[in-house]
């Protein structure tokens, strides 16, 4: 028998509904409805990379958010080794408690600015969610755990981090620290969401590896979020491109870099900017910004963006199809 | 006939005062060129100097920072000898400046029509409804519909505010533009959509740009020439094709390596280059070269003496120039 993957996400919903005027809930007005995430399915071997990609407001965040049951997600199902997520802390059988899940799921946040609490020492802010979770036993095993979890992340000698405010520390060490009080709890599946946009070249470089050391030695699965494609092919095994709430294309990263079917997915590589003047190549530059997921363009979503859009495509939902090498895409021309 | 440079930058030292009396240097002998109706990059990790060069040239430095010696001359005039009277003549009408962050930089209770129309009216004595009509003309050439001019900026999206932050700094039609950072902040398919119209307002305005950033893919997209800065001085300088086909500098190359470029590889299992340490900090330079602690190309003499820098020969007129003690040793071997 195989192993299950890490996660398994079905067909997952998240739709929040909009605000409604006391005059429209009088007049039984049915309440505008946001399609954050639209029939997302993907899942996540143990030690592998997803990468999901796509522009701000395509779902990226939300899917992290409902992941770790910080949403309600509106339909859908969410695994985790194979077994549901109880959706609020109601204690059914056979699934996992929140607690549980989020002691082997843990979250890196983009901006290690304002992810971590400027009034705490390194020490407390990666002990806590040791504290949090009772899983030392006493001072010393605390202490010994997030001396190791730091040095993991790089951040050696620990002893010289402690006692410092992330005040002291530069943008990198600062990644550095949330992750390791990520890391701190062993978890199986890392959530990273855009972990290395607002860092430098030679910093994000750094990340980048620490994460993937990480996965090598722990074995860990990471879920990495980014509207970067030019990050994605030195780290992620399979990749994930989302457009308004779907994924309009997904497989091996290699592949689909090499091959992309989705027109989408051609502008969005097309933008990645080349480190080399002899290489200015034609960008495929998409007028306007995503759509707002309130009114959805009948038929495929991408078509009033689609340099390639045809009549058939603006009555045609297109689903992911096969195009072989488990590559999928969602486009009528896609072979 | 040659063409006479717009801004010669030349020996640009820049000094703050800390706290405690002690003295940074975040500026030293820094010497570059801008013609007119081209574009230059200043490239290097954050704390190197790039913002901090152009707020000496716009002498907009804190009360905290002082030019302690160089010149700059724009169009002939030494602008380090005006007074600040006679600066503001200058500054905005032929020179003006993109800040990092168009997030924060409008004003968040003022409409942006408002915004620019101050601008305007700020340097030029022109009647309200003269102005108004330029208010129009300006958002069109950002490519905003006139109609959003009476809309505050938390109604538009990053990449409008952008836009607009782009049409107030073009309110007084200057030869030359400095953009701090004008994308970091934003999603790749905005990002290659400012950057294209800049080069599509360049083209029509004939102007010069200063484009400050750390991303390389940006600069070697927009670029003629490139100053790499390092630790408050230039440590390479010339062409883009030079400068990143043939870098000269160990700190190019390895920023050059550590930058994930798809056009190179697509590979998850091997690690992406990094260079080791961190910058230095102002306040406590390294004797001799500044990145001898970094550099894995680093020799006795680099921790002793600062190395000048050295022109290369190229073919043509193209300007080469890099600071590394190595290229004086082939010079001396050649020779």
């Amino acid at each position: 028998m195989s192993a299950k993957p890490v996660l398994e996400v079905r067909n997952l919903f998240k739709h929040f509904p909009m605000r409604q005027s006391m005059l429209d809930m009088l007049r039984r007005r049915q309440a505008e409805v946001v399609c954050a995430v639209d029939g997302v399915s993907f899942s996540l071997e143990k030690g592998e990379v997803l990468a999901l990609v796509g522009e701000s407001g395509c779902g990226k965040t939300t899917i992290v958010r409902t992941l770790i049951g910080l949403e309600e997600a509106t339909s859908g199902e969410i695994l985790f080794k194979g077994q549901e997520v109880e959706s609020q802390n109601q204690n059914e059988k056979n699934k996992i408690s929140l607690k549980q899940l989020r002691q082997r799921v843990q979250i890196v946040f983009q901006d290690p600015y304002e992810s971590l609490d400027p009034r705490a020492t390194i020490f407390d802010i990666v002990s806590e969610p040791l504290v949090v979770h009772g899983m030392a036993a006493n001072r010393d095993e605390l202490h010994a755990r997030v001396k190791m979890s730091l040095e993991e992340a790089g951040l050696r000698p620990a002893e010289d981090y402690l006692l410092r405010y992330p005040h002291e520390l530069s943008g990198g060490q600062r990644q550095r620290v949330v992750i390791a009080a990520a890391m701190v709890l062993e978890p199986e599946l890392l959530l990273a969401d855009e972990p290395v946009s607002m860092l430098d070249v030679s910093i994000r470089a750094e990340i980048l590896n620490l994460l993937n050391a990480l996965r090598r030695s722990r074995g860990i699965s990471i879920l990495f979020i980014t509207h970067d494609l030019g990050t994605v092919g030195h780290f992620a095994n399979h990749l994930a491109v989302m457009y308004l709430g779907r994924i309009v294309e997904i497989g091996p990263t290699a592949e689909v870099l090499k091959n992309p079917q989705h027109p989408y997915t051609r502008a969005l590589l097309s933008v990645v900017p080349v480190p080399n003047p002899k290489l200015r190549r034609k960008m495929i530059i998409l007028s306007g910004e995503t759509p707002n997921p309130i009114n959805l363009p009948n038929g495929c979503r991408f078509h009033p963006r689609c340099p390639l859009a045809m009549d058939e495509c603006k009555l045609n939902d297109q689903h992911l199809v096969d195009v072989g090498n488990k590559h999928q895409a969602a486009c009528l021309l896609a072979q | 006939m040659t063409v006479q440079p717009l801004l010669s930058v030349r020996h640009l030292t820049t000094e703050f005062q800390l706290a405690g009396k002690q003295i940074a240097r975040a500026l030293e002998d820094v010497s570059f060129d801008v013609m007119p109706g081209k574009t230059i990059g200043l490239v290097g990790e954050s704390g190197c100097g790039k913002t901090t060069t152009l707020m000496s040239i716009m002498r907009l430095l804190p009360a905290s920072g002082r030019i302690t010696s160089g010149n700059v001359y724009f169009n002939g005039i030494d602008l380090l000898t005006l007074s600040e009277h006679e600066m503001r003549a200058h500054r905005w009408k032929e020179m003006s400046i993109i800040f990092q962050g168009a997030m924060n930089a409008l004003n968040p209770v003022m409409k942006i029509g408002d915004q620019i129309r101050e601008a305007i009216l700020l340097h030029n004595l022109m009647p309200r409804n003269a102005a108004e009509q330029r208010v129009g003309e300006l958002l069109e050439l950002v490519g905003i519909p006139r109609l959003r001019r009476d809309l505050y900026p938390h109604q538009y999206s990053g990449g409008m505010r952008q836009r607009a932050m782009i049409a107030m700094a073009l309110a007084c039609s200057p030869d030359l533009l400095f953009a701090d950072e004008p994308t970091t902040a934003l999603d790749v398919m905005i990002q290659a959509q400012v950057l294209e119209l800049l080069k599509e307002i360049q083209k029509k305005l004939g102007l010069a740009i200063v484009l400050v950033t750390h991303d390389l893919g940006v600069v070697a997209e927009m670029c003629d020439d490139v100053v790499v800065m390092y630790g408050g001085k230039v440590a390479e300088y010339g062409s883009a094709e030079l400068v990143y086909n043939q870098p000269q500098h160990p700190y190019t190359q390895r920023l050059l390596e550590a930058f994930p470029d798809l056009s190179r590889s697509i590979d998850s299992s091997t690690d992406l280059a990094t260079i080791p340490g961190t910058p230095p900090r102002l306040n406590a330079l390294p004797p001799g070269c500044r990145f001898s602690p970094r550099c894995h190309k680093s020799m006795e003499i680099c921790t002793q003496i600062a190395p000048d820098l050295i022109a290369q020969n190229t073919a043509g007129n193209a300007q080469h120039l890099a600071a590394c003690h190595l290229l004086n040793k082939l010079e001396i071997k050649n020779s």
